[in-house]
């Protein structure tokens, strides 16, 4: 599976993505301030980084405008309580290839992620008891969800 | 419709030429040389105006204005009206600046709820699929869950406080209370961003205060460096028969210029070093602080402590005595239970 960066300064939140992450298979490092994710971007070449916009030090946009001038074209999904227009306008047009608005559900951050990063479907998720729960979230199992159009990243954020 | 244009009259041709006038009458009668209808596509054609001096009124004609001696009434009426100009220009700038402030304040409480409702969704949703490695892992989840909706009604709380205070509908609710008593949720505050707090229990005489207190933790949390000593002082004072319990918190932060030091209480006002960083907040936070205390008959200012970090200092009236008004520098310690 794919290695993603997690650049997000609350502790409890990088908690909670990584450990989703982990459990679908991919291997995740995690950066609690813009500098430390610009060096650690540049230096593991992850393939894709899930970026907060507020963060100690250097906010997300100043990372990923340094990322996209020093020529790392790694994939970035912008996770952030931003969700006025101007700044997904600005975070689009800086780079990023997707813009995903807090509160979200970890289904369409998932979604967004293999986008992006342009990985398969996670597979092998664990069957449980709460099938439901995720057939409401995951396009996969919700097909007449992504024929109906409405899992456009640019167009609908956040929520299912 | 096309307007005519105006009809030039030939240089040294008379406009008007007089009639015969009426016998014994002193004035002369003057007719206009021309039909109007030359003028006018024919509408007035056979309009005659006449028109009728009398000599000796003549010189009271105002012709094109007014005589000098309105011209002070005149001068005042300009004045008046750009007075009122002036003032209509300032009352909108004020009610565009507070438009401006309501909205960013929207903002940022709207920031502000995305926050902890992001966590609660996203481990209730981690919980709901069983995606808990470990019975550690379940917990935490669980204890997030619980500490940011904790979190997410003490920010409902504050909006609703900033509301009752600005519709004047505060009811306190006096009773002896004890800062030490929640300690527990303040230590959660201080741990969220790895601050050391250290609580010293004191009497306190309304109910209220706890918000207060949290609110003023909370602020000295967000707005000083991680791994800060934040400081929560009270002592008993006396000062002109009038005794009152000062509570303080401090921090380590950069402080509080004493530029700044009155415009902190007032709501949606973040300081510009505020607005630039990424710490988040409302705005409304120490004005809620400053309506209780108000409510109280009670002060609250800023100080810069010593260690260079902003105190932020909260006087209440002790219950059975009148109100202190006294300033901070002249009151005589009776009793002190501060600590760091």
């Amino acid at each position: 599976m794919s290695r993603i960066l997690v650049i997000e300064d609350n502790e409890d939140l990088a908690f909670g993505l990584r450990n989703n992450l982990e459990v679908e298979g991919h291997t995740v490092d995690v950066a609690r301030d813009g500098g430390a994710g610009l060096s650690r971007a540049e230096a593991t070449a992850p393939d894709l980084v899930i970026l907060d916009l507020m963060l100690p030090q250097l906010d997300g946009f100043h990372v990923l405008r340094a990322l996209r001038e020093r020529g790392v074209a790694t994939p970035v999904l912008i996770l952030t309580a931003r969700g006025e227009e101007t700044d997904k306008v600005r975070g689009l047009r800086l780079g990023a290839d997707d813009y995903v608005t807090k509160p979200f559900d970890y289904w369409s951050c998932s979604r967004g992620s293999r986008r992006s990063s342009g990985a398969p479907a996670a597979r092998g998720r664990p069957t449980t008891s709460s099938d439901s729960v995720k057939s409401r979230c995951d396009p996969d199992l919700a097909p007449s969800r992504v024929a109906a159009g409405q899992s456009s990243w640019r167009q609908r954020n956040s929520t299912c | 419709m096309t307007r005519p244009a105006a009809r030039q009259q030939p240089a040294g041709e008379p406009l008007f030429i007089s009639d015969d006038a009426p016998a014994g009458r002193a004035e002369r009668y003057l007719e206009i040389s021309r039909p109007f209808g030359d003028i006018y596509d024919g509408i007035l054609d056979g309009v005659t105006v006449r028109a009728s001096i009398d000599p000796e009124a003549a010189m009271q004609l105002v012709i094109g204005g007014l005589p000098r001696s309105r011209l002070p009434v005149l001068i005042g009426l300009l004045a008046l009206t750009l007075g009122m100009l002036g003032v209509a220009i300032v009352l909108l700038r004020r009610e565009r600046a507070v438009a401006r402030l309501r909205s960013d304040f929207v903002s940022r409480v709207s920031h502000e709820l995305r926050t902890p409702l992001t966590q609660i969704r996203l481990f209730a949703e981690t919980l709901l699929l069983e995606r808990d490695r470990s019975s550690d892992e379940h917990r935490r989840a669980l204890e997030i869950i619980d500490k940011e909706s904790r979190r997410l009604a003490a920010l409902v709380e504050n909006v609703l406080q900033f509301a009752r205070g600005e519709r004047r509908e505060i009811e306190l609710a006096l009773a002896r209370h004890d800062v030490g008593g929640r300690r527990e949720e303040l230590q959660r505050i201080a741990d969220e961003r790895h601050a050391q707090l250290v609580v010293a229990p004191a009497d306190v005489d309304a109910d209220a205060l706890h918000q207060t207190v949290l609110n003023l933790v909370d602020n000295a949390v967000k707005y000083g460096p991680p791994g800060q000593t934040i400081t929560l002082g009270t002592a008993v004072e006396e000062t002109n028969g009038h005794r009152v319990t000062r509570l303080w918190v401090d921090d380590e932060g950069p402080g509080i210029s004493a530029a700044d030091r009155d415009r902190v209480w007032r709501p949606f006002v973040r300081l510009d070093r505020d607005r630039r960083s990424e710490t988040a907040g409302t705005g409304i936070e120490l004005a809620v602080v400053h309506e209780l205390v108000h409510q109280h008959g009670g002060h609250a200012w800023v100080e810069t402590n010593a260690r260079g970090g902003a105190r932020v200092v909260v006087e209440l009236p002790v219950p059975g005595y009148p109100p202190a008004v006294a300033a901070a520098g002249s009151a005589a310690r009776t009793g002190s239970t501060g600590a760091t």
